[in-house]
């Protein structure tokens, strides 16, 4: 790591966000936050221009007028884009569909209800300094995702695209996100895993919250919703598959199918049609080199949730 | 005996006023005018002890005349005509005269407009700043707010509720009133009575000494300004500047209408910057935004105030401009926690450390229970997590370092609450009145244990409305940088001693409900302990259903027992026989689903007592045998 009062100068940026029949006062905050954290990074000079690009998958363009709005003359971002898909493409495929409209120097991919710390973009961007990091992770709150990282150095087995900046070169190298395989989860745990693979340090910035809108259910448990359910059960099998760890793949397969569980058994038989279709990916990793799966999960952790 | 003429006594008002006057060292010669005079008790005593000349004005003749046959100058004087009033003070004092001291004793309280009064006084003292020396008596002592709760005002011949009395006097009201009559408070020796002269029927359990609703009543009034006992405010002033004011002191506005919801006091000593960054930003991201925030910085030195200052510079304007920084220096852990929530100006106000994690729905959740419990303590579930501290090549920064572990109830319990704390500070919300009008405080005789303190104590007040929404992150470090580690066992037992000895010194006031958890409680350990056993036929109730359904439905339960029981079929016959002998129709059992409580108690007890039950008892001793 850079010393502390060194900071890179990075370019231009473009903010990435996918929305899905969001709430209009969550979106304004998360701007508002933004707008902040922009300002402080252009008055430190860690980048010269900032732009925000929506990409709506939603039903309808009704958020159209509420993203618009964010657009001030006074802003720090200099742009505030809305593109409405007309379909609902995932998270990935959204992300790269942004990703062929803009030329900046960096990007970054963001949940639309993330709301930044002030100091957040330039937390992530000073870790730019080493030309090796291919893409920094803002560290979630209140929920802090148990994932191990080097304390020292902030090496880390994947990168959450709830709130990541990346060079757009490295982005342009891998050709964005899988979306062939990956709907909405998984996708950047796949993409870090690439960056990997081409030389690049995946780092997460513990200096760099970023606030996301998870809450516990009463009792404290941990609630999971039926699209995170079946995305990530789908995008486990395929991702052990695409990592060269079909036996793995087979095994969870296996195991959803024998579940009982409706949502499991949906993902189970997703998983056999892409298998009997030849839909399934192209294998990397066949080394092991980069790939991490233990325990369900796709580093090393430091607790259970 | 004139109902107004009150000796002197160094310990009664006119002593009071005495003590005051000496500390403005009166001139001997110069004049000492008393309005509203009465008798002029003190005109001996201000004449004997500081050589000055006593003038009395009132338009009590009786009064005027005992003064004048004892030697003093005394004048009629109508104090609701300033003009006139005050060209007679010109005229009877001579030329050149100095004036000591202007004195108004229990007389502004008879007044329809005390704030003339006031300004003509300010017209006699204004250009030779005389001091204006005042009594008027405490409407809110403690024995007339105790009797108010049982619905009494008793007017009396004289006294706190004189029957002639225009004006009623709280100390705010008071200190209002002068300020806006153009007079600056210097002095204060106020007269307090433990019991007032409307201590009456002392039998009246508000008042019993020793009756712990009173003592509750008066603990309560005691805490709320430190004026529970005075009987009469004496108070010295010099003239102000006078104010445009056009009436006496009232409530003009109710409520603030604009408000916020929700105080957030930060406490913070300016180390943990990075930790504060990410409070602030739980807060700037919550759902609802009906909040202000008040930094408290505790012993800054300039470099941590100007990281703090420069924490809320990096705010969203939106944000910023409802958060404010306050200083606090000197005092424990609750000096920058009673600055913030005296300064707080929402309807709640709640504290958070410098390090506290929330959900984005923390405000939003409170704001719910308040929508439905106005004015109780507002209580949402916390979670809690190992947390540790990391220093990476150039910075120090947070993480955690366990699941979330729910070590705190989701609803509060007072009784548990009596043991030890089990509400983390930030997920409990308090009505700002318990800090602004009742003078609560956080205990700054404790080093730690402040929040358990005043939560024990103001709870019972208000009451507590819970939520089982977890809104709240308490970060336990691992890392040794904690109240538990930074204070030995014994100070913490210390603190609890000293919170015990409190709440055990004064009546507690327990929640609807308390019966029967104590009742359960009691039994339980008196079974624990092998005291007693309780079987199903003994007159203490183990279990008892209280609330309508369930004891419709044990009462439902019973009589089915009853009626299906070996006793009454077997004598069915022996009914049916005496039916017939008597008479009497064929009855029917009630149908045991339509009955309400009295139906099935009515029902219940004709069988219990009826000749069929009293005959099978030694059938059902023996099989109990």
């Amino acid at each position: 790591m850079m010393a502390k009062d060194v900071l890179p100068h990075l370019g231009r940026l473009r903010v990435h966000s996918i929305l899905y029949g969001n709430e209009p006062h969550r979106i304004s905050q998360a701007v508002a936050h933004l707008e902040r954290a922009a300002h402080v990074a252009l008055e430190q000079g860690v980048f010269d221009r900032i732009e925000l690009a929506y990409g709506d998958c939603s039903p309808s363009d009704e958020l159209r007028a509420t993203v618009l709005a964010q657009a001030r003359e006074d802003s720090a971002l200099a742009a505030v884009e809305y593109h409405f898909f007309d379909a609902n493409l995932g998270s990935a495929q959204g992300h790269n569909r942004l990703l062929s409209i803009g030329n900046s120097e960096f990007v970054i991919i963001m949940n639309p209800d993330i709301m930044m710390a002030p100091n957040a973009i330039v937390e992530l961007a000073r870790v730019f300094s080493d030309q090796r990091v291919g893409m920094a992770e803002a560290k979630q709150l209140p929920i802090e995702h148990p994932k191990q990282y080097d304390p020292a150095t902030g090496d880390t087995s994947w990168a959450a695209t709830a709130c990541t900046l990346i060079s757009r070169e490295v982005l342009k190298a891998l050709e964005g996100f899988d979306h062939q395989t990956f709907f909405l989860y998984c996708d950047d745990v796949d993409f870090s895993w690439r960056v990997k693979l081409a030389g690049y340090r995946v780092l997460y910035c513990p200096a760099a919250a970023a606030f996301h809108d998870k809450r516990l259910g009463d009792g404290g448990e941990w609630s999971v919703g039926w699209a995170e359910k079946y995305y990530s059960a789908e995008a486990a099998m395929l991702l052990a598959y695409k990592y060269s760890r079909q036996d793995l793949a087979e095994s969870i397969y296996a195991y959803f199918k024998n579940s009982g569980d409706a949502v499991w058994l949906k993902a189970a038989d997703e998983y056999a049609r892409r298998k009997s279709v030849g839909e399934l990916p192209v294998q990397l990793d066949s080394a092991h080199k980069v790939a991490v799966f233990t325990n369900g999960a796709y580093a090393n952790h430091r607790f259970a949730m | 005996m004139e109902i107004y003429d009150n000796s002197f006594s160094d310990q009664n008002v006119y002593g009071h006023i005495a003590n005051l006057f000496a500390r403005f060292e009166p001139t001997a010669g110069s004049y000492f005018l008393d309005f509203g005079c009465g008798f002029g008790r003190l005109a001996e005593v201000v004449e004997g002890r500081y050589g000055v000349k006593y003038v009395g004005f009132d338009i009590n003749e009786p009064g005027l005349e005992s003064l004048r046959a004892r030697g003093f100058a005394a004048h009629y004087a109508d104090l609701g005509e300033s003009d006139a009033a005050l060209e007679l003070v010109r005229r009877v004092l001579p030329e050149g005269a100095v004036i000591a001291a202007l004195c108004t004793i229990d007389t502004l309280e008879h007044l329809p407009d005390p704030l003339a009064a006031l300004r003509l006084y300010a017209r006699i003292g204004r250009g030779h700043s005389v001091p204006l020396l005042v009594s008027v008596p405490n409407v809110a002592h403690t024995d007339i707010g105790a009797k108010l709760t049982v619905g009494r005002f008793d007017y009396t011949e004289a006294g706190l509720l004189d029957h002639t009395h225009m004006q009623y006097f709280t100390s705010d009201r008071f200190t209002s009133l002068m300020k806006d009559g153009g007079w600056h408070e210097v002095h204060r020796h106020d007269v307090s009575l433990l019991r007032s002269d409307q201590h009456f029927p002392a039998q009246l359990p508000v008042l019993a000494p020793k009756a712990p609703l009173a003592e509750l009543l008066a603990g309560i009034r005691e805490q709320a300004d430190g004026y529970g006992y005075v009987n009469q405010f004496v108070r010295a002033y010099l003239p102000g500047p006078e104010t445009a004011k056009a009436h006496v002191p009232y409530v003009a506005a109710r409520e603030r209408e604009d408000a916020p919801f929700l105080s957030v006091v930060i406490r913070t000593v300016g180390r943990r910057i990075e930790t504060l960054r990410e409070s602030l930003l739980c807060l700037t991201a919550q759902t609802c935004q009906d909040f202000e925030i008040v930094v408290a910085g505790h012993n800054l030195d300039v470099q941590r105030q100007i990281a703090v200052e420069q924490l809320i510079a990096e705010l969203q304007e939106g944000v910023r401009v409802r958060t404010r920084l306050i200083t606090v220096d000197g005092g424990g852990r609750s000096a920058p926690l009673n600055a913030g929530f005296l300064s707080a100006e929402g309807r709640y106000v709640v504290a958070f450390d410098d390090d506290d994690l929330v959900f984005g729905n923390w405000v939003e959740t409170f704001k719910s229970l308040e929508e439905v419990n106005p004015g109780q303590l507002l209580r949402a579930t916390a979670a809690a997590q190992d947390w540790d501290r990391i220093r990476g090549s150039d910075a120090v920064a947070s993480r955690a370092i366990s699941g979330m572990r729910m070590l705190y109830p989701d609803k509060f319990e007072l009784i548990a609450h009596l043991v030890e704390n089990r509400t983390p500070l930030h997920s409990i919300a308090f009505p700002r009145v318990l800090f602004s009008n009742l003078g609560y405080r956080f205990d700054p005789e404790l080093s730690t244990a402040e929040d358990w303190d005043l939560i024990i104590r103001v709870a019972p007040l208000s009451g507590v409305a819970s939520s089982k929404v977890v809104t709240a992150l308490y970060r336990l470090w691992k890392c040794g940088d904690n109240s538990a580690s930074a204070h030995d066992q014994f100070e913490w037992q210390s603190n609890y001693f000293k919170t015990l000895k409190k709440i055990n010194a004064a009546p507690l006031l327990l929640p609807a409900g308390a019966v029967v958890k104590l009742r359960k409680m009691y039994l339980a350990l008196e079974r624990l302990q092998g005291h007693v056993e309780i079987d199903g036929d003994s007159a203490v109730l183990v279990d008892p259903q209280i609330e309508d359904d369930a004891r419709i439905e044990q009462l439902r339960l019973r009589y089915h027992e009853l009626i299906n029981s070996l006793s009454w079929q077997m004598t069915g016959p022996l009914r049916q026989i005496r039916r017939i002998l008597r008479r009497q129709p064929r009855s029917r059992n009630p149908r045991i689903w339509t009955m309400n409580e009295q139906d099935l108690e009515f029902h219940i007890r004709q069988i219990l007592n009826s000749s069929s039950w009293r005959l099978t008892r030694v059938l059902r001793s023996l099989r109990r045998k």
